[in-house]
């Protein structure tokens, strides 16, 4: 089974990383077309910094595509492996791909000016993860993550912002206490939607999807208001504040 | 061998089984049949496990191990395979999950079906063929076969019931079908269960049944006697008759008639039907 899945992580990876071929056309597009005067280092960082962000969600969200798909979850059901065991195969091997990329977006990042925030590559991996039992379409799956992933980051900075006595000018998002409120943030959301993921991804059979997520929503959906008030309450406390 | 205790189970508001239990023991072949949407596949994916009971348990034998899976061999109504990958591709990714050092692939090779072509190019008859050969890798102690046989050609089908006929002789596995063609598997089957509405209506062995199962041919409609259900033609009308009795023959005026299998599964879900 490790293998089918390193290899359906290799593919993602792979596509991922296809995502560099605009970096020479958007080049050329530039060069002959528009005439907007991006260099290739500009083009390629911007390129790269989509791959980066593209690879976790994808990873994430497509965990269980192949079943999906091939409507195999009733075969891979039938097999004599624990549920902690299916999810590890399928996680370890996309996670492993995404510290690769982080480390050489690290090595990247000493020679030329990439900044990757691998912390929250690494976020957006388990919430792209985490939702990805609940989603039939990947469009509606990016919806979600895209939601979820701005909540984290908003909450981040708006607990960042209380604790940096209200100074916006001191919340330099690569410093230590950024780190700090983004493991916070990461702790207090993540937990919450590991939860309810495992919760019905233990009790998950081949029952109609719809009928087996209420547990998950009614973990999901009330932590998802909670730190959208919190946000509200302390963006709104921070703007008068900072007036 | 198998052990269903106080079995529930729904999709969601729809009730399937209520309090259900059943009893198999090991090396019987057992046939479940019943009307569509009484719960016979359901009842299949609940014994291999790819369905959690709501309440009750499903208890197998002991020298199955702590996970029964590991000598299930089940294969269920929609094919459900890796589609996306080879022949080879699934064999190796089964025998990966059940440790297995080595593949008898003669039955694949023998229906022609290539180790390198995609399981979604093959038809359901090869797929049908390739995963009763995945199963068949595992040795498994119970089978759990839906009505997938329908879909396969005559040559396939034959393949299929020789190899498990082979297994039953060779091993007494106890195998659980569902609907199968009966004219396939009639000699074959030892034990019918007839479900009706979640529950079981009918629990037979086959020689019982047979004994049990009758066909009145008759102009008059016999009085006092429990009949299944019934065919009307212009100058006669057939009876099913369930429990027939040999002292039930002095009310018949008409021929009793033996049934096969076929008829008498028939007349009991004719019977459901009525």
């Amino acid at each position: 089974m490790l293998k089918k899945e390193i290899s359906d992580s290799l593919k993602i990876f792979g596509m991922c990383l296809m995502l560099l071929l605009a970096v020479p056309l958007a080049y050329v597009f530039d060069r002959f077309l528009i005439h907007y005067g991006w260099t290739f280092s500009e083009i390629f960082r911007f390129w790269y910094a989509s791959a980066t962000i593209a690879f976790p969600i994808a990873a994430g969200l497509t965990i269980f595509q192949s079943e999906k798909k091939d409507r195999a979850f009733e075969y891979l059901f039938s097999l004599p492996l624990s549920r902690f065991q299916i999810l590890m195969y399928k996680f370890l091997p996309r996670l492993v791909l995404l510290l690769v990329l982080i480390t050489v977006s690290i090595f990247f990042s000493v020679y030329t000016n990439i900044w990757i925030n691998g912390f929250n590559l690494v976020v957006l991996f388990l919430i792209s993860t985490f939702m990805s039992i609940s989603f039939s379409s990947l469009a509606m799956g990016f919806i979600g993550i895209s939601i979820f992933f701005y909540v984290y980051y908003h909450f981040s900075r708006t607990i960042h912002a209380i604790f940096v006595s209200l100074k916006p000018e001191s919340m330099d998002p690569f410093s230590l206490a950024a780190l700090f409120y983004n493991l916070l943030s990461a702790v207090l959301l993540l937990t919450p939607l590991g939860i309810a993921f495992w919760i019905t991804f233990k009790k998950l059979d081949v029952k109609p999807l719809k009928l087996q997520m209420k547990s998950y929503y009614l973990i999901v959906l009330p932590t998802l208001v909670v730190f959208i008030a919190f946000i509200i309450i302390f963006f709104k406390m921070y703007l008068s504040l900072s007036e | 061998m198998i052990n269903i205790k106080n079995l529930h189970f729904s999709y969601g508001k729809l009730k399937v089984f209520e309090d259900f239990s059943l009893d198999v023991p090991e090396g019987e072949v057992c046939l479940i049949t019943g009307i569509n949407g009484v719960g016979k596949s359901t009842l299949l994916r609940l014994m291999a496990k790819v369905l959690r009971p709501a309440a009750g348990e499903i208890v197998y034998d002991e020298k199955m191990g702590e996970d029964p899976r590991h000598k299930i061999g089940f294969i269920s109504d929609v094919l459900s395979l890796y589609e996306s990958l080879t022949v080879a591709q699934s064999i190796d990714f089964h025998k990966s999950v059940y440790n297995l050092s080595l593949f008898d692939d003669s039955l694949i090779r023998h229906t022609k079906i290539g180790l390198n072509q995609k399981i979604k190019e093959l038809s359901s008859g090869q797929k049908t063929i390739l995963h009763l050969s995945l199963i068949l890798s595992i040795e498994p102690e119970v089978l759990l076969i839906d009505e997938i046989i329908h879909s396969i050609d005559a040559y396939l089908r034959r393949i299929f019931l020789e190899q498990l006929i082979q297994l039953q002789i060779e091993r007494k596995l106890t195998i659980i079908m569902v609907n199968l063609n009966f004219h396939d598997i009639e000699h074959m089957v030892e034990r019918v269960i007839l479900l009706k509405s979640g529950k079981i209506a009918a629990d037979e062995k086959i020689e019982a049944l047979k004994a049990k199962v009758k066909k009145v041919i008759s102009s008059a409609t016999p009085q006092s006697i429990p009949v299944l259900s019934r065919i009307d033609f212009t100058d006669h009308s057939e009876f099913f008759v369930y429990p027939y009795e040999k002292k039930l023959k002095d009310k018949i005026d008409g021929e009793v008639v033996d049934l096969n299998l076929t008829e008498i599964v028939s007349a009991f879900i004719g019977g459901e039907y009525a």
